[in-house]
């Protein structure tokens, strides 16, 4: 009765003493690769940190500037280069037909592309002039300047279609 | 053996092997059998206790996290987000580009102790460090007595490998930090430059020592990189074209005193301050003292505007020189006649300045130059900072000669933080190095009305527009601005040849935004210039160039005029018949 529970007890000390080790063991590893990658991190920091001293080296203006000067056909932005976003003509259907009781559609326009009117009711119009296209047509300028006998453009696209006279 | 069991005291004897059946004891026998129950018994306890206390901590231990940090001093640890963890913060520019950093770098060593022949040791060293002295260097490596000689500080990664390589005894290496600074010589003065030991000895390195040491965070300047390069190049020319000495440039945000670019020019490679002259490790910006000239004019009829001893339809007497003593003020630009108040900022005239700053006398011009900080070094984020020379009594000749900027010394930024105050609205700024957090209003007082300020703003315009800053003009960038030409001091009086040409400009003029100073140090007339070298001739073009070259950087395109525009700097005085307006002496 005695020796077997001793037996047991033994038994049970051995393996939770191997178990021990073991965990001990694996610790132990654990501990090392968490120093080593540690080291590791430590490392590729100082290694960025170098990187980032010598891109800055790299990035001297005078540098950038040379390189710019050899290998691109560029040079620094000119102020007369810069425009403004509403100088430069819209490229979305724009209505402008106005005051206008029947659709009313250039026959060079109505082929080709849908042009959006107005509904509302308004006196006779007529159309003077009728062209498929007119180039590029400065939209912002149209609005507030073009229309002074004509009263009503059908623009398609930044395109002129039509000018139409009351 | 019976001898030793007697001996022994009775408690310890062996008892019997208990009886198979209960057996009663009675007398000395129960005694002795009690009391070692008893013992037993608080055995047993105390290693019970002692059990469930190793128990508890076991259960604790398992239940409860690890404390953090606890490994601290076990590990090599990472560091955090921020990288490596170098003894002295970096330093970067507004945009966050690296402007002054520390590398790890190996240095080399010797312990003579270890060194077994000397001779050999040097000369063999000699072959990797070729621009040592082999002789100097035995006799270090022969000093008897001593553990530790420094033999060179920071080595390149190669040099390491080869000394490496050449495997002698006796020589380590000591992993040190160097401050390196990618951009050379273009931030020079204003970052200065830090010792071999990573102590600052100049410039933002030495000002803020005690944030940078031992830092992590990165100090932000509020210097552009891209304007500094810019200014830098342009001032060089300038200085190459009028074969002058040296030169200064400043551009300063005028809504918060932040300078954005800080060029003193001849300088220096902080990564090797010791080979340049010491005299271009003079930062003229900000530790020049100069007379400015002219530029002052700026501030002469400011001061006479805001007192209202003057207004915008004054006139001044000019048609004769003054003399006061043995001296006599005349004008650059003589008209020989009356002048408004915007004609002579325009002329620039001597005389007008003169009487402007008489009439509010020397007691206002004295607490007014005070007011603007004209008086006091400037508080800016470098040790490098001059005291203004001013006269000990003010006495009338002072008030008219530092009225067009003489007998007052300042320095640059002093000009561009008192320009600043004058067209922002009239609040002074203090100067910074630092980039102001966004979004807060930069701390500053009222020194002037605003409508002084607005009728600055409508004066330097005049002067870029069709006065003698006429080659300043960027089309489109509404440089306001005003021209300095002043001789310089020499023993015993003026000197005619050597001169300081400067230009103080804000622009937009409408809605200043930036302040720029460009000075130039003794420059010489060319053919181009017709002989000239003063302000407009030669600063002017430099600001010009700034400008039209910084402003597509920083966001302003050039804008056309609008009616809006044209009354805020519409001068109405200005047509005024001369020999009429003689009310306001």
């Amino acid at each position: 009765m005695i020796r077997r529970s001793t037996l047991l007890w033994l038994l049970a000390a051995v393996l939770i003493g191997c178990g021990l080790y073991q965990l001990k063991y694996e610790v132990q590893a654990k501990e090392e690769r968490l120093a080593r990658l540690n080291r590791q991190i430590l490392q590729e920091q100082e290694a960025i940190h170098v990187l980032n001293a010598e891109w800055a080296f790299l990035n001297r203006p005078d540098r950038l500037a040379d390189l710019a000067n050899r290998h691109l056909e560029m040079t620094p932005v000119a102020p007369a280069q810069f425009g403004k976003v509403a100088a430069i003509p819209e490229r979305s259907l724009v209505p402008i037909v106005a005051d206008a009781e029947a659709p009313l559609i250039p026959q060079a326009a109505a082929a080709t592309a849908p042009v959006k009117v107005a509904t509302k009711p308004a006196p006779k119009l007529q159309v003077v002039e009728a062209k498929r296209s007119l180039g590029t047509v400065d939209v912002h300028q149209l609005r507030q300047a073009k229309p002074v006998e004509r009263d009503v453009v059908v623009i398609v696209d930044g395109a002129l279609l039509a000018t139409v006279q009351r | 053996m019976s001898t030793l069991a007697a001996l022994r005291p009775r408690i310890l004897r062996p008892v019997a092997p208990p009886p198979s059946r209960a057996v009663r004891l009675e007398g000395a026998a129960k005694q002795v059998l009690e009391s070692s129950r008893g013992r037993l018994t608080l055995v047993a306890g105390t290693f019970a206790i002692a059990f469930a206390v190793v128990g508890m901590r076991l259960v604790d231990l398992a239940l409860s996290k690890p404390a953090a940090d606890a490994r601290e001093f076990e590990l090599p640890r990472a560091n955090d987000a921020t990288g490596y963890a170098a003894d002295r913060a970096d330093i970067v520019d507004r945009s966050g580009a690296l402007v002054a950093t520390s590398v790890p770098t190996a240095s080399l060593y010797a312990d003579p102790r270890d060194i077994k022949d000397a001779r050999e040791a040097a000369s063999r060293l000699k072959t990797v460090l070729t621009d040592i002295k082999a002789e100097d260097l035995e006799t270090r490596l022969a000093a008897e007595g001593r553990s530790f000689v420094w033999i060179r500080r920071n080595l390149t990664p190669r040099q390491q490998y080869e000394i490496n390589r050449l495997g002698i005894p006796g020589f380590y290496f000591q992993r040190e930090d160097k401050r390196i600074y990618p951009h050379g010589s273009l931030m020079a003065h204003v970052v200065g430059f830090a010792d071999i030991d990573g102590k600052g000895l100049g410039g933002v390195e030495q000002a803020i020592e005690s944030r940078l040491k031992g830092g992590r965070e990165p100090v932000r300047l509020s210097i552009d990189l891209r304007l500094q390069h810019i200014v830098r190049q342009e001032l060089q020319a300038a200085i190459t074209e009028f074969s002058a000495i040296g030169g200064g440039a400043v551009i300063m945000d005028a809504r918060t005193g932040e300078i954005l670019s800080m060029v003193s020019l001849p300088d220096f490679d902080p990564n090797a301050p010791g080979s340049a002259p010491a005299d271009n490790r003079f930062n003229r910006n900000t530790l020049g003292l100069y007379e400015m000239g002219s530029t002052f004019k700026t501030f002469a009829l400011a001061m006479a505007l805001d007192a209202g001893t003057a207004t915008m339809k004054s006139s001044f007497d000019a048609r004769e020189p003054i003399r006061i003593s043995r001296f006599t003020i005349n004008d650059d630009h003589a008209q020989k006649r009356w002048l408004t108040t915007p004609e002579v900022f325009k002329h620039s005239s001597n005389i007008g300045a003169a009487k402007m700053s008489l009439e509010v006398g020397a007691e206002g011009q004295k607490a007014f130059m005070k007011k603007l900080g004209m008086l006091d070094p400037v508080s800016l984020e470098l040790p490098e900072l001059g005291k203004p020379k001013y006269p000990r009594d003010w006495r009338p000749i002072n008030v008219m000669t530092i009225a067009f900027g003489h007998g007052l010394s300042v320095t640059p930024i002093h000009l561009a933080t008192g320009i600043a105050a004058v067209v922002n609205g009239g609040i002074l700024h203090s100067p910074t190095l630092l980039k102001r957090p966004e979004g807060e209003p930069a701390p500053g007082r009222q020194v002037l009305k605003p409508s002084t300020s607005e009728n600055m703003r409508r004066l330097m315009r005049l002067v870029v527009e069709n006065g003698t800053g006429k080659r300043a003009e960027a089309p489109g960038y509404w440089i306001g601005g005003k021209t300095g030409t002043a001789e310089k001091v020499s023993r015993g009086g003026y000197k005619k040849s050597a001169r300081l040409s400067s230009f103080v400009a804000a622009f937009p003029i409408y809605d200043p935004r930036y302040v720029v100073v460009v000075m130039v140090d003794e420059p010489k007339g060319t053919k181009k210039t017709h002989g000239f070298a003063t302000g407009g001739w030669v600063a002017a073009p430099a600001v010009q160039r700034i400008v039209q070259r910084m402003g597509p950087l920083v966001g302003l395109p050039p804008v056309e005029e609008t009616p809006e525009m044209r009354r805020l700097l519409m001068v109405d005085s200005l047509p005024q018949p001369k020999e009429k307006s003689v009310a306001a002496r």
